[in-house]
């Protein structure tokens, strides 16, 4: 098993983005480091760790984006699984973001039990 | 040439200078002296001089109003854009005499309306003109010349001061941004003028949104704008997305409106695949079987304005699916906004927002407290805001909260006013 990955995700994001927003991107960001990098659960395999770098531009990264990138990979690893495999190069902020993304994920209830709450 | 043919030919040039003159004769004529349809004599006339051309009188309702008005807003809006929609040209004398109140939504779509409209027949070497009278109130003046229609027809402003104010310009502190899917990294730089532009309104009371509240507010709007341009309709009809914002020095007033036209809450929740549309459902039978069939009200009836109510709620949202893990988090944006207004709001002066989509409306003001939960499962916290008294979201809603309009709205307005207080603001800090 090789020691890390790197995916930086200024090649995949547009050069005027100042903050990761929508799930759409998130989602086109997904595929395309698929397409490029070859996919997530072989990377996971292949390699001890995987580093993501959000470049220090990025002002904020939002739910909805972080959700549609890595929602299924939080999911399937859960909260200690992506911790250990997935390390993020961020300003503070974002990885206080990152952080809190991944519990609201984890933690995310159904409509029915939301509007019965 | 026969003499029948050279006959057929003197009346036929008679009756063109006769159509080209301002005349006018049966469809039967047209076709049997091969003359081109009625519209294209008037366009012809018109080129050659645009006075003559006949006049459209636009009255703008009294309180032209997303928010306070949205019924009446969003009828005349309808009735404008098929008047103007007609394929001859005429002058338009537009009546401002009598409007108290404009918002932003609702200038943006009457401003976009008369521009389009210009357009369209300069393209066509047309200058329709246009003219009118200014409404009473100084203060709506000086908002139309820096913001609304009389900013965008570039009309300089030599009016007297009692009319409007020399240096309008200087009164507001104005945001516009729009984009649409195939630029996706507009949403960031829309989302950044936002909330660049709600920093600006709270440093003209000295105060500064601090990091985290910045990035919070960033986050937020980041989320109503892609919802934005998600249910932009069909992504080869490149469906449009704005953002506005106008915060005026003289009222302190900061008003918002982000606006898409395309698909409306409604449309969207019943059309996609999400697991919301059932849950929804679900409260809408309760919410049936508890009307009170004293007061009953049109909305009471209609499935429209409560699930527009259940999508405000937090983590309720059509794109909210069951298929496998994908998309099963989604609806995070207003309820924050709502939330991050309830919070700067002064206490003295009323806050509105106001949501309309399709056929409904549903007007927030704060009557009803925002409700943080905690979630049964998954131990997540809910942000919930109720519009009855009982706080429970399986009740009937009070009836001027969720309204149900004549026509519909083809896409979703979301848009809110606040006063900005200073003192009011300080005062809330110390005590946090």
């Amino acid at each position: 098993m090789t020691e890390k990955s790197t995916i930086d995700l200024d090649s995949y994001i547009h050069r005027l983005e100042t903050s990761l927003i929508g799930r759409n991107n998130g989602e086109k960001v997904y595929k395309l480091i698929e397409e490029r990098q070859g996919k997530f659960e072989i990377l996971e395999t292949n390699y001890r760790e995987i580093e993501i770098v959000i470049p220090k531009k990025i002002i904020t990264i939002n739910y909805s984006f972080f959700s549609g990138l890595f929602e299924t990979i939080v999911k399937r690893l859960g909260d200690k699984g992506f911790r250990e495999k997935y390390h993020f190069e961020t300003t503070e902020h974002n990885l206080a973001k990152v952080d809190d993304h991944i519990q609201k994920i984890l933690s995310a209830s159904t409509p029915e039990e939301i509007l019965n709450a | 040439m026969t003499l029948q043919k050279k006959a057929w030919r003197r009346i036929r040039s008679r009756r063109k200078r006769k159509l080209l003159h301002g005349g006018s004769m049966t469809q039967e004529q047209h076709k049997k002296y091969h003359l081109k349809s009625a519209s294209y004599y008037i366009q012809r006339r018109s080129r050659a001089n645009p006075a003559q051309l006949e006049k459209h009188t636009i009255i703008v309702p009294q309180s032209f109003s997303f928010i306070d008005n949205a019924n009446e807003t969003t009828q005349f809006l309808r009735k404008l854009k098929k008047l103007l929609c007609k394929n001859v040209p005429k002058n338009l004398s537009i009546d401002h005499s009598g409007v108290k109140k404009i918002d932003l939504a609702a200038s943006f779509h009457f401003d976009k309306l008369i521009t389009d409209y210009c357009h369209k027949w300069r393209l066509r070497g047309i200058h329709v003109q246009t003219n009118g009278r200014l409404p009473q109130n100084k203060e709506i003046n000086n908002f139309l010349l820096s913001f609304g229609l009389l900013e965008k027809l570039h009309i300089k402003n030599d009016f007297p001061s009692q009319i409007a104010d020399q240096s309008c310009l200087d009164m507001f502190v104005i945001f516009k941004e729009n984009g649409s899917r195939l630029e996706e990294f507009k949403k960031s730089q829309a989302t950044s003028g936002l909330v660049d532009f709600f920093n600006k309104s709270f440093n003209e009371n000295n105060l500064q949104l601090t990091e985290d509240g910045a990035s919070k507010l960033l986050e937020t709007f980041g989320e109503i704008v892609d919802n934005a341009e998600a249910h932009c309709g069909p992504f080869n009809q490149n469906g449009k997305w704005h953002c506005l914002g106008c915060y005026s020095k003289n009222t302190r007033e900061c008003s918002f409106a982000i606006i898409n036209e395309g698909c409306t809450i409604y449309e969207n929740l019943q059309a996609s695949d999400n697991d919301s549309r059932e849950a929804i459902r679900k409260i809408f039978k309760t919410i049936s079987s508890k009307r009170d069939l004293f007061n009953l009200s049109i909305c009471q009836f209609s499935e429209e304005p409560i699930f527009n109510i259940m999508a405000l709620q937090q983590g309720i949202s059509s794109r909210r699916t069951n298929q496998g893990n994908r998309r099963s988090t989604c609806g995070y944006g207003m309820m924050t906004v709502l939330d991050f207004i309830n919070s700067v709001r002064s206490e003295k002066k009323e806050a509105l927002v106001s949501v309309v989509s399709g056929k409904s409306q549903i007007y927030v003001d704060y009557r009803y407290p925002i409700v943080k939960k905690r979630a049964k499962r998954g131990n997540s916290e809910i942000t919930l805001l109720y519009f009855n008294k009982k706080n429970e979201l399986d009740e009937p809603p009070d009836s001027d909260c969720a309204i149900l309009l004549d026509g519909k709205y083809p896409g979703l307005a979301f848009s809110g006013r606040f006063t900005i207080d200073e003192s009011y603001l300080r005062r809330r800090l110390q005590g946090d």
